[in-house]
């Protein structure tokens, strides 16, 4: 749904800083950048005030699956770690997931967009081809077979879901370069003998860049949710790393008994992805005023 | 229109032909051996060796590839190692169920995402705009398998309206529908409400009210009309992606459907099951697309070239 | 002579069992069924192609064996299909005298010649023919008689054959072209309704053929619930009446639910650690008494199971022959850990990997929990989960440092067999290889006297903890859920619950 934004000719700072000025404006938008930025200050600091060792790894088989309260504000999970410290870790990790696999997938996708985009013609139809290809499979199933193929593990899952986003960034890129192309501007370092690869980085990329960080960001809560859902499968992060979607799939033996192991978790996943989601359409509307 | 859709028919074969190596790909460079998941745990080593030969397991890579294609060429799918039997008649059993649960899930998404979309953007910034658009918000931030679990707490455990898992009727299908129907009609919702904004506040619709038309004519007969592109897109996608996307709400649902078979074959190493499934996936995939596409041309005769 | 004395031990049996009001009960229109929920679907309805549980629990309503041993699980034979029989003197041949008015599903009488057609098709069959190593041959002399050869003694040979693998098919049904696996024809109390399709509900109602009493319950559902969250829902619902295989995590709900009945039972199935032993550090004994010492079967019992099951100090539970309580149970002692370790020449630790198979949710939990533990000696385990398949791929090919595993059997030859002979399928590396070891086992399974062979299977389950090639962790228990309005259950396995045996009181 790559939106044309129609002031491609001013300058790209100016154009950052209007779009910085729109997003202020939007309640909504800070709301999720602010919170947001929070969880990912809490995650930061983690290491300042919990006690990985201690709190989030060591066990104590005597004080398991105890209820929220005293010692242990959200009670301890099902191996007698402290279910707060392990969420705050879990974040830490969730995140890492999310930007880190978002990141290369759109530094890979967008890479091989641009090219397809920028040069066209027989190289265009094939590459877009083989993104079709991948984008014809369900992407879960897609992840859950690479990580049959390569074993479970948090990298082996970052390498599975990034596979399968890389086509959707490849699209989005190709799309914008595509109308970016024919402009003017690129036309006239064309003809003072600009070489294609400065052309890409310094014209094509930063012009079309718009369209994909609404992408990315919606990707980071998309990726996120992926990962824990391979996790629930029993396809995760390896222990003791404690990960919000594998706390999920453990506490579910106990849903009945114990609701809080899968809804502390559960709200952990919604609640960073919420504030992304209201990051990323803050962003859409910014770069693209005609809405609001 | 009908060489249009050939051309795209056709299309369609160097796509699968391309999924089929891959998936054979990753299936073959996976560890594991299908004969010992065939045998179990406890069979002898020379059972497996010798029931390794029989499946041509044992065969170079280049020639099990090529042996799978000539079957596909002839239309045979193989059998499946675990089920023995033919893999056409174990997609036959499950792909309805998993077509019953998108097609009900759309339902669902459709019916509620479209004129709650339509009527946020008509009344902008009302109190239903603001749930509405909360709501979308909220739904496209929640992990389907957390909503299914509680879903299933409530209503099934609690509440007792529903059954919690297996499938025997319809009525097997309407929680796993409402989970996965939530996240798509966040999505339905959101793009019609800002599609049909977009529209309303084009010159056609104010000359249509200067004219003095009535405002229900106008939204719909107008409004609505130029505003269903996007939204059919959205619609299509969501459609397409929902027949993969069921695997994890067949999972937690514990419906016996495409997902779930697909999950436990690659799980079983049941490798001509896993390639039989994705390709039927993906034709459907496609051919979802394709009338996506054929539907714009009759909602908006334009685009036909 | 024979006939009377079958007919009474069958109803001694009935009576004992107690479902003494079997043919009364359901006079009325209302057929009286029970609703069973499986884990996963059968992979087939033949015994001779079977290798998962469901499929045995679900057959064993079909089918009736040569004799009665609960299933292969007990060494108190019954008579079945056979009224009586005798051994040669060198245990080598086996006589049975089978019953003349037993009739298939499809209303054929059987004869000898089916006993024979399904002992060679177990015999030729994949995935049972391991099981049958032992008979040399089998014929019919006339229809009702039967004769088994074997090639060596064997002591568990009519416990083993009372095992649904052994249950006894109708050549004609086989031969005449329609898919056993899917359409079965035994002789047991109930058939087959309906389709068989995989992955879907199906059901199976009493068989009229049925040559012994007719059962209390007349009809069976069986419905396929993955997650045994929601199949203890059901439960609660009371969609379903039975769910076989529940987790420790569901004994409070049915317990606390007073329309519902729990069952426990002592389980066969060892979950134990073994390591790749053709390379250092665990080719040394001393680093793998180290780990024996580093680990708490307690908390590992606590942890994993809620301390529900038991300690194990061997692969042999308290119900099977040759089950030592000599040996110690938890040796737990940091300190000797650490002189162990030193010992070996490695006083600083090491770090290695703890492979486990990531669909069993249990050892997944024991692999977390003894991370943490040997950490305490300075071995840093890094726990890999692998996918059943690359699990099982990597156990055979000995790519693994230490891995979790389980094996069930209730027999104890195939028990040690498996685990302690130089040959043994579950002897992964095969570089645990003691000639006094090997010979003890080929010994015990062909002693006849249960005395002498418990007291063989002691010292090799004991010369198995002395030299440690696997260290013994955990046994679960068999926990069963049901409806309480169904009496006469008994749990003996995880794959053989008789439901003629049961009754229902509506």
């Amino acid at each position: 749904m790559g939106r044309k934004n129609e002031g491609g000719g001013i300058k790209k700072r100016s154009q950052a800083q209007e779009v910085w000025m729109r997003l202020r404006k939007n309640r909504q938008a800070m709301l999720g950048l602010a919170v947001f930025l929070v969880i990912v200050a809490v995650a930061i600091t983690a290491p300042l005030y919990i006690n990985y060792d201690e709190q989030v790894v060591r066990q104590d088989i005597s004080s398991r699956l105890l209820p929220p309260g005293g010692e242990h504000l959200l009670g301890t999970d099902s191996l007698g770690r402290d279910m707060l410290a392990r969420l705050i870790y879990g974040a830490r990790i969730s995140i890492t997931i999310g930007l880190v696999t978002a990141i290369s997938a759109l530094a890979i996708g967008g890479l091989i967009g641009a090219v397809a985009g920028f040069y066209g013609g027989r190289l265009d139809n094939i590459i877009m081809r083989i993104m079709d290809i991948f984008l014809s499979m369900p992407s879960i199933l897609l992840a859950i077979a690479v990580i049959a193929a390569l074993g479970s593990g948090i990298v082996n899952i970052m390498i599975s879901v990034a596979i399968s986003y890389i086509p959707v960034y490849a699209r989005v890129i190709r799309s914008s370069v595509l109308s970016i192309r024919s402009r003017e501007y690129i036309e006239s370092a064309r003809a003072i003998g600009t070489g294609d690869l400065r052309i890409i980085c310094k014209h094509i990329i930063p012009n079309a860049i718009g369209p994909v960080i609404v992408q990315a960001t919606l990707g980071v809560g998309e990726i996120i949710i992926s990962a824990a859902g391979l996790s629930f499968l029993g396809l995760g992060i390896e222990p003791p790393l404690p990960e919000w979607g594998k706390m999920l799939s453990e506490g579910e033996e106990v849903i009945r008994t114990m609701p809080s192991q899968v809804v502390y978790p559960g709200l952990c996943i919604m609640i960073t992805v919420l504030s992304l989601n209201l990051l990323g359409d803050g962003l859409r509307d910014a770069l693209d005023p005609r809405l609001k | 229109m009908y060489k249009y859709i050939m051309k795209r028919l056709l299309y369609m074969i160097p796509v699968l032909v391309g999924i089929v190596l891959i998936v054979f790909t990753i299936m073959y460079l996976s560890p594991g051996n299908p004969a010992k998941m065939i045998l179990g745990d406890r069979a002898p080593q020379e059972q497996v060796d010798q029931l390794e030969h029989e499946l041509g397991l044992d065969l170079p890579y280049i020639q099990q590839f090529w042996n799978y294609l000539k079957g596909l060429l002839h239309g045979d799918f193989g059998s499946s190692y675990q089920l023995r039997m033919p893999v056409f008649d174990i997609i036959k059993r499950c792909f309805p169920l998993t077509l019953k649960l998108t097609t009900l899930t759309m339902l669902f998404a459709v019916a509620i995402g479209m004129p709650v979309g339509i009527l946020s953007a008509v009344k902008q910034y009302s109190a239903l705009d603001a749930c509405s658009v909360v709501f979308a918000l909220l739904m496209a931030s929640i992990p389907a398998f957390w909503l299914g679990m509680l879903l299933m707490l409530l209503f099934s455990l609690q509440l007792g309206w529903f059954p919690s898992s297996g499938y025997e009727g319809i009525r097997w299908l309407i929680l796993p529908a409402i989970t996965l129907g939530c996240i798509n009609c966040a999505t339905i919702m959101r793009m019609t409400r800002s599609s049909m904004l977009e529209v309303i506040r084009q010159d056609f619709i104010r000359t249509a009210r200067a004219k003095g038309a009535a405002e229900k004519r106008v939204i719909f007969r107008h409004a609505l009309k130029n505003a269903i592109i996007p939204v059919i897109t959205v619609v299509g996608n969501a459609f397409g992606s929902s027949l993969g996307g069921a695997v994890v709400t067949e999972t937690v649902f514990g419906l016996p459907g495409m997902g779930t078979q697909i999950v436990t074959s690659i799980r079983q190493k049941d490798n001509p099951v896993v390639l039989a499934s994705v390709i039927v996936i993906a034709v459907a995939f496609s051919l979802v697309n394709l009338v996506v596409d054929i539907l714009y041309t009759y909602v908006d005769p334009r685009i036909r070239t | 002579m024979k006939k009377i004395i079958a007919l009474a031990l069958a109803l001694a049996l009935v009576m004992l069992t107690g479902c003494g009001k079997g043919g009364t009960a359901s006079g009325g229109g209302d057929v009286k069924a029970v609703t069973i929920s499986l884990l996963s679907s059968p992979a087939s309805l033949d015994p001779a192609t079977t290798v998962d549980g469901h499929s045995m629990m679900v057959e064993t309503q079909l089918f009736n064996m040569l004799v009665d041993s609960d299933g292969g699980n007990s060494a108190d034979i019954k008579p079945d299909i056979a009224t009586d029989w005798t051994v040669s003197d060198d245990g080598l041949t086996y006589t049975f005298y089978l019953r003349d008015d037993v009739y298939f599903h499809n209303g054929k009488l059987l004869t000898a010649s089916d006993v024979v057609y399904t002992f060679e098709r177990v015999m030729a069959e994949p995935y049972t023919s391991y099981l049958a190593v032992m008979i040399d041959s089998v014929e019919a002399p006339d229809d009702t008689t039967f004769v088994a050869h074997l090639s060596y003694p064997f002591a568990d040979f009519l416990t083993m054959i009372g095992g649904i693998y052994f249950g006894i098919c109708c050549e004609e049904a086989i031969t005449s072209g329609e898919d056993f696996m899917y359409h079965p024809v035994g002789t047991g109390p109930y058939k087959l309704d309906g389709d068989y399709i995989p992955g879907q509900s199906f059901r199976f109602v009493y068989n009229e053929n049925y040559y012994g009493e007719a059962p209390d319950i007349r009809q069976i559902n069986f419905r396929i619930q993955p997650n045994t969250n929601t199949a203890v829902i059901s439960l609660q619902n009371g969609e379903v009446d039975f769910v076989p295989a529940l987790t420790v995590n569901d004994i409070s709900t049915v317990e606390g639910d007073d329309r519902l009945a729990l069952y426990q039972a002592p389980s066969y199935t060892i979950h134990y650690v073994c390591f790749n032993k053709t390379s250092e550090p665990f080719s040394i004994q001393a680093v793998r008494e180290a780990v024996n010492y580093a680990v708490n079967k307690q908390d590992l019992l606590d942890g994993a199971l809620n301390g529900i099951g038991a300690v194990a100090n061997a692969p042999l539970n308290s119900l099977q022959l040759g089950y030592n309580e000599e040996i110690p149970f938890n040796e737990y002692d940091l300190e000797k850990a650490k002189a162990k370790l030193a010992e070996a020449g490695y006083p600083n630790g090491f770090s290695c990997r703890l492979m486990v198979n990531s669909n069993n949710a249990v050892s997944m939990k024991i692999a977390q929990i003894m991370q943490n533990q040997l950490a305490q000696i300075n071995i840093a385990v890094e726990v890999e989960q692998l996918e059943k398949a690359t699990w099982s791929d990597n156990l055979d090919t000995v790519n693994f440092e230490m891995a979790l595993g389980t094996l069930n059997w209730a027999d104890t030859n195939n028990m040690v067999t498996y685990l302690y002979h130089s040959q043994g399928t579950f002897n992964y590396d095969h570089a645990y290889s003691n000639p006094e070891m090997d010979a003890m086992i080929e010994e015990a399974s062909r002693i006849l006297s249960t005395e002498e062979r418990t007291a063989l299977y002691q010292q090799i389950v004991a010369l198995g903890h002395e030299e440690l090639p696997i260290i013994c962790l955990l046994f679960p228990n068999e926990i069963v859920g049901a409806n309480k309005n169904i009496g006469g259950i008994k749990i003996v396995d995880n794959c053989y619950f008789p439901v003629w045996k049961w009754t229902l009181n509506q």
